[in-house]
């Protein structure tokens, strides 16, 4: 009942998913605006090594010929090879981790949970009284709250990631000698780890913007309402995981990378009404859902 | 229109007060600062093609030595305590319908703070912004010329992003205009004051704010193109500087003043009309 209404939810609200895209244009701007010299270091790097032509030739081959196995396969090939040259040059492994990982990611990841706040401060507005704060008053009236926040999440999702690379690596390993069970396998890990990670960290922006919670206190007292309301949380966070991932990877398929300009908004907007949705209904609390009244006879 | 109208009349009712007060600022800021580097960098894209990164970004004029930027927050404080001086000049007079520029040192203290606080948040801002123009044109720059992809494309390119970044920054400029009010009058902390701020901002204020900040600037940047275009001498170009940051200085902080004393509801003694 939460996902749908989320969904819901989403789509009667969709300007937030136009304001969600600005954020996310907005922060990439400035990623490239403060990291443009690790960022040109590394594609030069790159295109030395032939990788950015391996990869413009698989794109025009499948945009001529339009066959997806094809493409699937030149793109596993290709992050083999990389892998491979990754792992067994241990100097510019740390080059590379340094600049891609920690510096143009952790800043990206950063900017862009500064956002989130203001949006949840909106959402709160919207469930719980009906009415729409400005994003811009909301924003701002937590920004210094929002650092910080964005920090301490910056810093616990990069740990949760990298032991999650870590752990599909093992897995990688163990199962290399059958390759029949290589995707069913990458997939099963992937999904797995974002549904946790998604759940565990549910209850962490709704306790904060709705209870008025420190930070720390709503962390833990998030993860504390997760393992009371197990199966509920998990299901819903699995089948809206499995959604996402599938339909983004069909609609970067068949638009040609297009339709991820909004696919990846919708989703991200979907996630952050999910959480207050489940938090909602996890402490018996009631919510609107939608303000108009739908009538045939009044559309002009 | 009706701001620019009332700023305009005020300002040339009480020229030469306001004259004495920002003179000696605007004669430093014109030896020290171009204004608008940005804008102007748009005459060099459109002249010739870069396929180094370094040589576009010592055409965005951010490669000058890294010690400037010292020299420039010194600058910025001492902007800060001259538009101090001439924002309570004004203020008082509107408030009193007394002006008197007698204590430069007791009205620099009174609003020294504020606008220290916002002149910084300006200037980090058009650091940012001058960092992403040039960060967005050099990637755009090496990634065309690696792919070798028409050159035109990148020139659109870096013409659409100056010219929505020279928008959006006028957009935003009637915030911190509004702001030192709040903080100066009311009291209120930056944030506070800026969230404040946010409330009293309704649509048809907004465009009348957008093309009252829109025309000094225009201006500047005619001015600019003109400098560049015609080669004009030195001293020539800091006496244009020096009128160009007088009248800047001046139109933005009696507009500020009078746009909040029309939007909070107080009486202007200064106006004969309301003098008894």
């Amino acid at each position: 009942m939460s996902f749908k209404n989320a969904i819901k939810l989403v789509f009667t609200k969709f300007n937030m998913v136009w304001a969600k895209l600005a954020a996310i244009l907005v922060s990439s701007l400035v990623v490239i605006g403060l990291c443009i010299d690790p960022i040109l270091s590394m594609y030069s790097w790159l295109e030395n090594m032939g990788f950015i032509a391996k990869l413009a030739q698989a794109w025009t081959a499948y945009s001529s010929n339009g066959n997806i196995v094809s493409l699937l396969e030149s793109f596993l090939r290709l992050s083999e090879q990389f892998f491979n040259y990754y792992v067994s040059h241990p100097g510019i492994l740390w080059d590379f981790t340094l600049k891609f990982g920690f510096l143009i990611l952790g800043v990206y990841k950063f900017l862009l949970t500064t956002f989130e706040l203001g949006f949840s401060k909106q959402i709160y507005g919207i469930m719980s009284d009906n009415s729409k704060p400005g994003f811009w008053v909301s924003y701002i009236s937590q920004f210094g709250k929002s650092l910080g926040y964005s920090l301490v999440k910056t810093v616990t999702f990069m740990i949760y990631d990298s032991v999650t690379l870590l752990v599909l690596y093992l897995v990688l390993k163990a199962v290399s000698g059958v390759p029949l069970l290589i995707p069913f396998v990458v997939m099963l890990v992937l999904i797995v780890f974002l549904t946790f990670r998604s759940s565990l960290f549910f209850a962490w922006l709704p306790y904060i913007t709705v209870d008025n919670r420190n930070m720390m206190v709503a962390l833990g007292k998030s993860i504390i309402l997760f393992f009371k309301n197990f199966a509920k949380v998990f299901s819903a966070y699995l089948i809206s995981w499995i959604c996402i991932i599938s339909l983004c990877v069909f609609l970067t398929v068949f638009t040609f990378g297009v339709a991820l300009i909004i696919a990846v908004p919708v989703c991200s907007m979907l996630l952050a009404f999910l959480n207050m949705t489940l938090f909602y209904s996890s402490n018996g609390m009631r919510y609107y859902m939608d303000d108009k009244i739908f009538d045939v006879n009044y559309i002009n | 229109m009706k701001y620019i109208k009332m700023t305009v009349k005020y300002l040339f009712g009480n020229f030469w007060r306001v004259f004495l007060t920002l003179i000696p600022i605007s004669v430093l800021c014109a030896f020290f600062i171009k204004p608008l580097t940005s804008v102007t960098a748009l005459f060099y894209i459109t002249a010739e093609e870069f396929h180094d990164p370094k040589d576009l970004i010592e055409s965005l004029d951010f490669a000058t030595e890294w010690y400037y930027i010292f020299v420039y927050l010194a600058i910025t404080l001492l902007i800060a305590a001259f538009l101090s001086y001439a924002y309570i000049t004004m203020y008082r007079h509107m408030r009193t319908g007394k002006i008197s520029i007698r204590t430069p040192l007791r009205y620099m203290n009174g609003g020294f703070i504020p606008f220290a606080k916002m002149l910084l948040c300006i200037f980090v801002y058009i650091i940012l912004m001058q960092l992403i123009i040039s960060g967005v044109l050099v990637l755009f720059n090496s990634l065309f010329s690696s792919l070798s992809i028409p050159y035109w494309i990148f020139r659109i390119i870096a013409y659409v992003l100056i010219l929505f970044i020279f928008l959006f920054s006028n957009f935003m400029l009637k915030t911190p205009l509004m702001m030192v009010f709040h903080m100066y009058v009311y009291g209120y902390g930056l944030m506070e004051a800026w969230s404040a701020n946010g409330k009293l901002l309704h649509n048809k204020f907004s465009v009348t704010m957008f093309f009252a900040t829109l025309i000094p600037l225009l201006t500047i940047v005619a001015l600019n193109f003109t400098c560049l275009l015609l080669t004009v001498p030195y001293w020539l170009e800091i006496v244009i500087r020096t009128v160009v940051y007088f009248f800047v200085f001046a139109y933005f902080i009696a507009l500020a003043i009078t746009v909040m004393f029309d939007l909070c509801e107080i009486e202007r003694r200064d106006v004969p009309r309301y003098r008894r």
